[in-house]
């Protein structure tokens, strides 16, 4: 049984189960460590997506005033808003009256009087129109202006967030491969050297039950 | 028992990295509601007053001034005799029209003022939105928003209107004497340049 050719093929068995050992630890290790990259990237991917999913909503958001019959609507509409606001600061046609004429004046001046201040109500209210048109365009210019400064506010912020993610990301992924890594068992090692130890015994001669026979060395004569 | 596997030492630093990241993201959230909630006046009925106080404010100087115009052009008229007469009308639309367009230019850069101060506004917000990213801390820019917030509204410088309608007045007036001075048509200053004594015949005669 402990024959040295049976004690060197148990310790070279030793030998070769304990670098196997090893190999499985080692690609145990690598196998954890992809696992816990992929697993830290798929939660930043998440993270990110839902930051994205966000930007695209107020994106979207911006982008919706300058799309279709909004534009147009738009600019009706500050046109509208400013021309009301104008010509309803305009004078009254009774604040109008009374500069040029007296209570003694004649019917038909004072006929040409209403008319002439009909008139130019009519005229005060066409530079009001003028005017609102004019100035809805400016309006709408600066309104758009500040609605983009304000979405610019918010993607600031989740382009900040994303950016600080990434960061913490790249670190929290290091940190789970390093976690995921299982320090190297001693079994493999002291396997694998106990089977050359075997071996080289075996091979020295520890395990012959028989020495041979010592010549002796006698007188022939 | 001394062959067991040894374990490694845990890495905690990503954990703590990513505890801070969420504190830093929310602080920054709470700031931003810090400071939507600081400007949350400023809001359109804000800035309809604000138009309104600006028109309060110089509609009654440009009624003062036109009714002043009014009457010392009517002064004139009368001076003149030609008070309820298609002159003095005219005269008079002449001035009325300078006032309807004074009152909606006051009307129009009431606009463009509320335009500015949405504007100033908007200003203030979004560098209190980029200090609080720097910071991350709510307190601050919490306290930063109620500053700017309360000096927002001390900024522009509002003139008084200069004065609008005596030229208006003036050239009215020069027109009315100049009408006062001439001479009725047929008629011919001796003195004007290629003017002379009037030629042709007639009722009277010279005597002696």
């Amino acid at each position: 049984m402990c024959d040295p050719f049976t004690m060197a093929a148990v310790g070279t068995a030793a030998s070769v189960g304990g670098n196997y050992l090893n190999s499985q630890n080692a690609l145990g290790n690598q196998k954890n460590a992809i696992w816990a990259s992929n697993n830290a990237n798929t939660a930043l991917q998440a993270k990110e997506n839902e930051l994205q999913k966000q930007s695209s909503g107020i994106f979207d958001q911006t982008l919706k005033p300058f799309q279709g019959e909004l534009p147009g609507q738009n600019l009706s509409a500050a046109q509208g808003g400013n021309t009301a606001a104008i010509s309803g600061n305009a004078p009254t046609a009774a604040a109008l009256a009374g500069g040029a004429t007296t209570g003694n004046a004649p019917q038909v001046v004072a006929d040409s009087e209403n008319k002439s201040i009909a008139d130019r109500m009519k005229t005060i209210g066409d530079n009001g129109a003028r005017l609102g048109a004019l100035s809805g365009y400016d309006a709408l210019n600066q309104d758009t202006g500040r609605n983009l400064r304000d979405s610019s506010n918010q993607l600031g912020v989740i382009g900040n967030f994303a950016q600080q993610d990434a960061n913490v990301g790249a670190a929290t992924r290091q940190a789970a491969i390093t976690n995921s890594q299982k320090a190297p068992s001693p079994f493999g090692d002291l396997l694998a050297g106990g089977g050359q130890v075997l071996s080289a015994g075996a091979g020295r001669g520890w395990f012959n039950k028989s020495p041979l026979p010592t010549p002796t060395y006698g007188a022939l004569y | 028992m001394c062959l067991s596997q040894p374990k490694l030492p845990q890495d905690n630093s990503a954990q703590i990295a990513q505890q801070q990241n969420d504190q830093r993201q929310a602080q920054i959230k709470e700031g931003q509601g810090n400071i939507d909630t600081a400007f949350s006046k400023f809001d359109q009925p804000y800035f309809d007053n604000y138009t309104k106080t600006y028109e309060d404010n110089y509609n009654p100087q440009v009624d003062d001034q036109y009714n002043l115009a009014k009457q010392k052009e009517k002064y004139n008229f009368a001076r003149a005799g030609v008070l309820d007469s298609t002159p003095a009308i005219f005269g008079a639309d002449q001035l009325n029209k300078d006032y309807g367009n004074k009152r909606q230019q006051i009307a129009s850069d009431a606009l463009g003022a509320t335009n500015d101060l949405k504007n100033n506004v908007a200003n203030q917000k979004s560098q209190l939105y980029s200090q609080n990213l720097s910071a991350a801390d709510p307190t601050l820019a919490a306290s930063n928003a109620t500053a700017s917030a309360g000096t927002l509204s001390s900024q522009p410088q509002y003139s008084a209107l200069g004065d609008l309608f005596s030229g208006l007045v003036n050239g009215t007036n020069a027109y009315m004497a100049g009408q006062n001075r001439s001479l009725p048509p047929g008629y011919a200053t001796a003195f004007a340049p290629g003017g002379g004594i009037p030629t042709g015949s007639g009722s009277g005669r010279v005597v002696g």
